[in-house]
């Protein structure tokens, strides 16, 4: 789809790129113990704006890491992105105390208003990321993560050993912010100075807090009271990480910004002082730099306490500043983290924006305007599209396939060939039988008969994909592999 | 003359602030001292003459209604000084954290403060620095939370504008901050 791609970038060696030769390979040594059915790629983010570029870059790393694993390790992988709706929106004082109060986006604007939000910023940009790689992605908002019993049980796991790991939450005083939003009003006290925990016992716990315009109350979290569990940023990786520990099917990688690791530090800290698991592994993204070698802040640029960097472009500090669609952006970003993925040495290390922007310039323009999709073949079918006898695809009906329509293109991968096709029509249907006795199955595998070709299917989808509903994708090749 | 010494409640006065801004731990402190049976003052009665005026007025106080308000204040800061007659005591805030409060809410100093400083002079005063830095991690800082740190900052010049020195208390956990502050204080020798 590009033109020549001469971009070079230069890094040196570094401990850990030294130790690998493909940036994926760092979910490697856990996919080899654990042996999950698949890979959950996670990524949070705070939904207080408009994205920046590293959050941009962390999403598309978690994408492109997603469809490499799949490809590299034969496993099933999807994104997972976590909306922290837990942030702030507002911030008041008690005019009696001075304390900060505050009310988190779920609280102010409810489920309605949040899934407004991700639509707003990050849904074109994760459909287009899942069409872009082939990959499926999950969105889940912190508010409903914390209502879930195994949430809830995580943390009134870690209250036994609160006294131990306070001191990794909050080093400094060992004070860990637990908000507790007021059951009226819904407005917390941000640094919880008069949050107290009661009792805590196996199956629950009893809080009071209190509350500027309705005094003290007292909540109960248990696994299913309908308190609000608002957990300050440690304390909330804390007990998502150890409850994605928990889970031996589904392997969950933490996707991170680069800063993040140091940040971990504390959290790995707090892991020690919990009996019996270990954290999931964590892979950080490159951090975006000024000149100055601190990571580029939206909010101190804004504030005027630095200047915009070299190189800085109003997109890389407001994504929606970018001019062109979100297919345009998404296909520039998969381009740049390609580029830093495809060498350990260049993704396990940071940019400043002055490179970024190098980069970017130096990008290959789009040579034929087309934009299509990604799909892994195995090679014996890799094969039927290439020569042209095999003109229908059968995929399950995935989110990041509902789109798919007449006139879009496919490019089916199999490990280094590539060959693009046209989508002439797509049909779909209840079931793998179904779509085999209407179709055909001669124009699915020509060399496979009916029987087998169904018991193959099935081996690649089980019933529980199979459910999501079947599509047929009758193709046309438009250039042969490459 | 040694802390045990000071404890004794036959011995003259002696009178220490702990003050601070908001969210300096001063609840977390105070409780400490009271756990370690040191006397010290109970609660925060600013607060409690808040809601009693808040009461009053059926509503929160504003700017108009706290010179009232601070003259109320002082007028108990002063009972509660004058009360303690032997041994000694650590007081929750004090009779200049008056000056910073007021001039939070752009007042200037009125005689009755300014005299009340003058005449009731404590022993030492403590700050405590406050337990965070109000800055998030994605650099945004409010302007509510820049009010905090600046609380804080004028009720030290308060302290100051009275002709103390405060001693400052670093951010750890309230035992330690306690440990911290009877090592440090200016204590008479015999």
């Amino acid at each position: 789809m590009n033109g020549r791609d001469s971009v070079e970038i230069i890094s040196p060696n570094n401990v850990l790129a030294n130790a690998m030769l493909r940036s994926v390979d760092m979910v490697r040594p856990r996919l080899q113990a654990m042996g999950p059915d698949r890979v959950a790629f996670c990524v949070g983010t705070q939904i207080n704006g408009a994205p920046h570029l590293g959050t941009s870059l962390v999403q598309t790393a978690a994408f492109l890491l997603a469809k490499q694993t799949k490809r590299a390790f034969g496993v099933d992988t999807v994104v997972r992105f976590g909306a922290l709706d837990n942030a702030p929106y507002d911030i008041r004082l008690d005019p009696e105390t001075h304390h900060a109060y505050q009310q988190t986006y779920f609280h102010a604007l409810g489920t309605d208003g949040i899934e407004d939000l991700v639509g707003k910023y990050y849904r074109a940009m994760f459909d287009s990321l899942a069409d872009a790689t082939g990959v499926d992605y999950e969105v889940e908002t912190y508010s409903a993560q914390q209502a879930s019993p195994a949430f809830r049980h995580e943390f009134l796991a870690t209250l036994g050993r609160l006294d131990q790991i306070r001191w990794p939450l909050a080093p400094s005083h060992g004070q860990v912010h637990l908000r507790f939003p007021c059951p009226e009003c819904g407005w917390a006290e941000k640094r919880a100075e008069r949050t107290q925990l009661l009792r805590a016992g196996s199956g629950g716990a009893d809080f009071a807090a209190v509350c500027t315009d309705h005094g003290s109350y007292e909540v109960a979290v248990t696994a299913d009271t309908p308190t609000y569990l608002d957990l300050a940023t440690l304390y909330r990786n804390l007990v998502k990480e150890r409850l994605a520990a928990r889970d031996h099917v589904t392997l969950s990688v933490m996707v991170k910004g680069g800063d993040w690791a140091f940040g971990c530090q504390l959290v790995d800290e707090a892991f020690a002082q919990l009996p019996g698991l270990v954290p999931p592994p964590r892979i950080f993204t490159p951090m975006v730099l000024t000149d100055t070698g601190a990571k580029l802040s939206k909010s101190l640029i804004r504030e005027g306490k630095i200047a915009p960097p070299p190189g800085a472009h109003p997109w890389m500090l407001d994504v929606t500043a970018w001019e062109g669609d979100a297919d345009s952006y998404v296909d520039a970003l998969v381009w740049l983290v390609g580029k830093m993925l495809a060498d350990p040495k260049h993704f396990y290390r940071s940019y400043t924006t002055a490179e970024l922007d190098k980069l970017m310039t130096a990008r290959p323009a789009a040579t034929t305007g087309l934009r299509a999709r990604e799909m892994n073949l195995y090679r014996r079918y890799f094969d039927l599209v290439a020569d042209g006898s095999k003109t229908i695809e059968v995929r399950v009906q995935y989110p990041n396939l509902r789109r798919l329509a007449a006139g879009d293109h496919i490019r089916f991968v199999c490990g280094r060939d590539d060959a693009l096709t046209r989508v002439r029509r797509v049909a779909r249907y209840a079931s793998f039988e179904e779509l085999l006795d209407t179709e055909g199955p001669e124009k699915v595998n020509p060399a496979s008969p009916r029987d087998q070709q169904l018991a193959n299917i099935r081996r690649i989808y089980g019933p529980e994909k199979e459910a999501l509903g079947v599509l047929a994708i009758e193709i046309e090749l438009v250039s042969p592999p490459s | 003359m040694s802390l045990d010494q000071l404890l004794d409640p036959s011995t003259p006065p002696r009178r220490y602030v702990i003050t601070g801004g908001p969210s300096s731990g001063k609840e977390g402190v105070f409780a400490e001292l009271h756990a370690q049976g040191i006397p010290a003052s109970e609660g925060e009665f600013a607060r409690e003459i808040y809601r009693k005026h808040r009461d009053l007025l059926g509503r929160h106080l504003q700017v108009g209604d706290r010179r009232a308000y601070s003259r109320d204040v002082l007028e108990a800061f002063v009972a509660e000084y004058c009360d303690h007659a032997f041994g000694l005591r650590f007081y929750n805030r004090g009779i200049p954290d008056g000056y910073g409060w007021d001039a939070f809410f752009g007042l200037g100093p009125y005689p009755e403060l300014e005299e009340a400083s003058r005449v009731y002079r404590y022993d030492a005063v403590f700050v405590l620095d406050p337990l965070d830095d109000f800055d998030s991690e994605d650099d945004l800082v409010w302007a509510r939370e820049r009010e905090i740190r600046r609380v804080h900052e004028l009720i030290i010049q308060g302290y100051y504008d009275a002709g103390y020195r405060p001693i400052f208390v670093p951010a750890d956990e309230a035992s330690r901050r306690v440990e911290f502050i009877l090592a440090q204080l200016p204590i008479p020798t015999l």
